[in-house]
This record gives structure tokens, sequence and C-alpha cells, in this order.
């Protein structure tokens, strides 16, 4: 399967091959606040290809942390350590820090890894 | 629009999906554990929320009713994603031009299979009368 580019898909809008399923991503758009009323046909459209490009991105900042530890596999750990890295993805620390509260062991070892940004 | 919420508690991207995009990332040999895809999906989920959650706040803001793309383009660059800000500015573009083409296209068929329709009737009339000419018939009564 061919690697697309950012506009390969330019004649795919509608019946894709997209990603991630349009209708799906309008309806967390619509859970994300009160504000959000109507949605422009374009806005999912926008996102399909977003978080594409967000999943590859995060994705690949994690493997190169566990290739540090010359790791084989990915955790979330490392997916973890790659948004404490990355200023733009603070948002994403309140998640994370969600998740590992429930293990006390793990929050130790996220606030102990090292920040090189 | 439906405004039920039953089930919608744990509406997320399908996993399967976001396993794909992962793989395409890390080497054949890599492996990923259930929980990184997991983590992943609901980063990705997230990123929706966020995003939209600010682009929404600035349609309500300027008073319009429906987000578009770049209320979306607006909320990437306002939360330090320029990078996405920059993309997307440009797919939009695109989107919106490819879309404009298709609609070009749809009117002139509609257009097209409008004014034909008259001369073919004018035609085939013209071609019954000298038909019926050669071979000694009327086609109206006189």
């Amino acid at each position: 399967m061919r690697q697309a580019g950012a506009y390969s898909g330019v004649m795919y809008w509608k019946t894709g091959p997209h990603s991630l399923p349009l209708a799906r991503i309008k309806k967390i758009m619509k859970k994300s606040g009160e504000e959000v009323k109507m949605i422009s046909g374009e806005a999912p459209i926008v996102f399909s290809k977003a978080c594409e490009l967000f999943i590859e991105e995060l994705t690949k900042r994690s493997w190169m942390i566990a290739m540090q530890s010359k790791k084989r596999m990915l955790h979330k750990e490392d997916v973890a350590s790659a948004i404490l890295a990355t200023d733009v993805f603070d948002f994403l620390i309140g998640l994370i820090f969600n998740e590992t509260a429930a293990t006390a062991g793990d929050v130790g070892e996220s606030e102990n890894i090292s920040v090189g940004c | 629009m439906e405004n039920h919420n039953n089930g919608d508690e744990f509406l997320e991207l399908p996993i399967a999906n976001v396993e794909r995009i992962m793989k395409k990332i890390i080497p054949q040999k890599g492996k990923i554990s259930k929980e990184a895809k997991k983590t992943m999906q609901e980063c990705a989920n997230e990123f929706i929320s966020f995003v939209t959650s600010e682009a929404a706040q600035r349609c309500h803001y300027e008073n319009r009713r429906t987000l578009n793309g770049d209320d979306i383009c607006w909320a990437f660059a306002s939360s330090g994603l320029d990078n996405y800000a920059e993309v997307f500015a440009k797919y939009l573009l695109k989107y919106r031009e490819v879309e404009r083409i298709k609609v070009d296209e749809y009117k002139c068929k509609i257009t097209q299979r409008l004014l034909p329709q008259d001369d073919d009737d004018k035609e085939q009339e013209d071609n019954h009368r000298s038909i019926d000419g050669e071979i000694g018939e009327t086609s109206s009564p006189n």
C-alpha cells in the first residue's frame, strides 16, 4: 500500500479512503462541549487527517524513546515520556496522569523521566 | 440532532484504525503493547476534544453557530500546534477547490441534460415527416 502524502487524498474527501471514520469523529466533536452546536462537513474531514498526523507524530516520538532503551516493543510509558518531552502535547498530561494514578509505581516512574527537548 | 448519551460515554476512535496508523511508523519487527494502543486511542480522542472546544469557544465568541475548518485551523494555532495550522490551511484550500469543481461539473451536467432535449424532439419530428413523404403516408390527418 503506497504511502499517502498530505494532499494525495485530495480526490477522496467524502467517499474515502479516510483513516478514521467521519461519523465517529463528528460524535466526539459534539461531545466535547456545550458550545459545540453545528459542525460543517469539512470539519470532520480535517480531523480525520489531523488525527492521522497526530498519531503518526506521537508514535514516532514514542518509538524513539523506546529505542533509547533498546526495546522492540512500544509501551505506554514510552508514549507518556514522549508527551512529557513535547511542550505542545501538554494538554495530554492530565490524561496520562489520570491513568498512571491508578498504579502508584508508574507515577513515580513518569516523573523521574528526564525531559529532553 | 440526537442528544442521547446512552452508550456514548466511551465514544472513541476505532482502535484497529489507530493501530494501523501506528504500525505505519514503527519498523516491521517492532511491536506495540495493548496498553500503548489504548493510550494512543485516548490521546487522539483528547486531541479532537481539546481542539474542538477551543474552536467552539471562538465560534461562540463571534456569535456563529457553525464550526468550520477555519475555526479548527485557528484552534491549532492558538494551541501552539503551528505546523498543523499551516498544513491544514493548505489542505482546506485544496478541499474547497475540489468541492467547487464538483459543484460546477454537476451544474454543467444538469444544463446539458436540459438543452438537447428540445433539439432532439424537433429533429425527430422532421425525420418522421420526410419518411412518411417517401412511402406515401401522411403523418398528420388533414
